[in-house]
């Protein structure tokens, strides 16, 4: 009867142990049963004193097995035969407690591992805020004593951390602001509406002031109980002196462009109306006296009414340049085919004259003025036909896209051609390459076109070769001028 | 002609005009005029006003059937002459035609918001100029018919 010291040596060892123990000890038990008492039969009927003890020992010794191993919580190592022996006498309730166990450690490691995030986002968010320099950011607590200070402020306002904490933020504000009761005022109105945004001069650790723009918020727990204020401030002074001065530019702008405009009534009006007497009068004498002076009279007088003609044609062209310029317009879709047409319906006699073959392929739909593209047209094309070679003039209109940008329009004629060094002077106000002898004209024409191309938002050139004809370009923006 | 002859055949014209070149111009192109035009000028606005209300040295101005007015002007500027008389309730029924050497849009739209009859840009040529005034003349006095003083 072994039994019991092995059950008893079983209490010192741990839960799992004494359910291998618990095992072997009823197998022990079972097995010298018989064979110690001679291979008589387990429950022999002619025996049964032997049997009942045989049968109490083993359940007595298994009761105290189990009540002890249940409440045993001290940890103990196996050695690895003993394992062997009885580790897989209880296997189900093994992987239960180990499931238990991972779990818990998985919980721990997790529970862990949000900490120390928790923490590095804090630490990052502190760094945020403390090395911003743009802004002062600063909590305020409810009183309105400075409780946190980053870089900006100490950039911003002048003072150090260390000084300035437990300070109350009244001291960022003017003397009048204060005794006003400005800051207490601004408190009350972020506690009212959990925000206040003011832009107003403040004043820096060394008294000079600047322009600020302030923003206070209230800052509250999950119960709504005030815990304090976040208060950002940003230094405009430099911003607004910036506005200001933009202003001033787009104020002498607007005033120079009125000046142009009434510069144009200037040319319309006060230019002409002297010049139009000069006109008359010489006409006049022209028609009363032609044939009744001398030649010499009638040459003169016929100088003096073509400088006046051209005089006039110039005045009239500014006039145009000067609206193309300033007349404000909305830009439209419009069919560029249509434009074209109005134009070639303009020059109908010079095409009729000159024999000239215009032809185009089909043109997009754009974003444009359509009087102000006809216009374009008709400069280009009424050029094209104007210097025109020996042979009948050709002109050809074509657009083609450019990406998703713009249209590119190109009138290409057969004409005399442009030397390359007067690609750009052609463009320029009152700029000729011929006599007034050779070619009519004022010189005004691509200037126009420039203008309103350009003011457009779009760019005008030319390539050609001389003798071969000119290729004119020009580009509208797609969706017009922004 | 016996239209003509059936209607009247004297015409009081006021031109309101700065420059004596133009009001010279004017007295040329007219003297070829179908009919007989009285042609009385006032170099600036208030001149014309006070010739329209006859005032002073106006007391006895003859009411014009047809005004020419220039909107440049000293004094009292062409718009507010125009203004003035087509706020008049004496005055409102005379046709006025602006005759000026601006082809301002403004101008235009303005002129024909006053109530200004129509509006006519000066022509640069001598040629042109004597068009537009016996165009005029043609159309003012001979083609339109004007109110009668009688029912003034």
């Amino acid at each position: 009867m072994y039994t019991l010291p092995l059950a008893l040596c079983a209490l010192q060892r741990s839960k799992r142990l004494l359910w291998g123990i618990a095992g072997a000890t009823v197998f022990l038990t079972i097995a010298a049963g018989f064979w110690g008492f001679h291979r008589v039969p387990l429950l022999d009927p002619m025996r049964p004193s032997v049997n009942r003890g045989i049968l109490i020992a083993s359940l007595l010794t298994l009761t105290i097995v189990l009540h002890f191993g249940m409440n045993e919580s001290e940890k103990m190592t196996l050695d690895a035969a003993e394992i062997e022996r009885q580790g897989s006498s209880l296997p189900a309730e093994n992987e239960r407690l180990e499931n238990l166990v991972a779990t818990v450690a998985r919980e721990a490691e997790v529970r862990k591992e949000a900490e120390e995030r928790l923490a590095q986002s804090e630490e990052r968010f502190r760094l945020i805020v403390s090395n911003v320099k743009d802004y002062a950011i600063l909590m305020l607590d409810q009183e309105g004593r400075v409780v946190s200070w980053n870089e900006g402020a100490e950039r911003i306002k002048g003072y150090r951390a260390e000084e300035i904490i437990g300070q109350h933020f009244a001291r960022f504000y003017s003397a009048e602001d204060v005794s006003n009761g400005k800051p207490a005022l601004e408190l009350e109105e972020a506690k009212r509406n959990g925000r206040f945004e003011d832009e107003g001069w403040r004043v820096r650790k060394d008294g000079s002031r600047f322009l600020a723009n302030v923003v206070i918020t209230a800052l509250r727990d999950e119960t709504g109980q005030l815990r304090g204020f976040g208060k950002i401030t940003r230094d405009i002074t430099e911003r607004r002196k910036y506005e200001e001065d933009l202003l001033k530019k787009v104020r002498q702008l607007k005033h120079s462009s009125d000046e142009l405009r009434q510069f144009a009534y200037v040319a319309s009006h006060d230019l002409q109306e002297p010049l139009r007497m000069v006109a008359s009068y010489t006409q006049l004498l022209a028609k009363r006296y032609q044939g009744r002076l001398d030649s010499d009279a009638d040459e003169f007088i016929a100088y003096a009414v073509d400088g006046c003609n051209r005089m006039q044609r110039l005045v009239e062209d500014l006039l145009v340049y000067s609206r193309a310029a300033n007349n404000a317009v909305v830009p439209q879709e419009i069919s560029s085919e249509n434009a074209l047409r109005e134009a070639l319906t303009n020059l109908r006699a010079t095409i009729k004259e000159s024999g000239a073959v215009v032809t185009h392929d089909s043109l997009p739909t754009v974003t444009a003025d359509e009087t102000r593209l006809a216009q374009v047209f008709v400069n280009l094309v009424g050029n094209a036909i104007k210097y025109r070679g020996a042979e009948v003039p050709q002109v050809h209109i074509s657009a083609t896209k450019n990406g998703s940008e713009e249209w590119i329009f190109s009138v290409r004629d057969n004409g005399l051609g442009i030397e390359p060094q007067h690609f750009e002077r052609i463009f320029v106000l009152f700029q000729r390459l011929h006599r007034r002898d050779e070619f009519k004209g004022t010189g005004i024409g691509l200037a126009i076109c420039k203008k309103i191309v350009e003011r457009a938002g779009g760019r005008i050139w030319v390539e050609s070769e001389p003798q071969k004809g000119s290729t004119f370009y020009f580009s509208v923006p797609e969706g017009g001028k922004d | 002609m016996e239209a003509l002859a059936m209607g009247r055949t004297v015409f009081e014209v006021l031109l309101v005009e700065d420059s004596p070149g133009d009001v010279r111009l004017t007295r040329e192109a007219f003297k070829e005029a179908k009919v007989h035009i009285n042609l009385r000028v006032a170099s600036d606005g208030t001149e014309a006003m006070a010739f329209l209300k006859r005032e002073g040295n106006y007391a006895k101005a003859p009411r014009p059937d047809l005004i020419l007015l220039d909107l440049n002007l000293p004094k009292k500027d062409g718009r507010e002459v125009l203004e003035e008389i087509k706020q008049s309730p004496a005055l409102m029924s005379i046709p006025i035609v602006i005759l000026t050497t601006s082809k301002s849009e403004e101008d235009i739209l303005r002129s024909y918001s006053l109530h200004a009859n129509c509006y006519i840009p000066k022509p640069v040529t001598l040629d042109g100029f004597l068009t537009v005034v016996k165009g005029i003349e043609e159309f003012w006095l001979s083609i339109v018919e004007l109110p009668r003083e009688t029912l003034r």
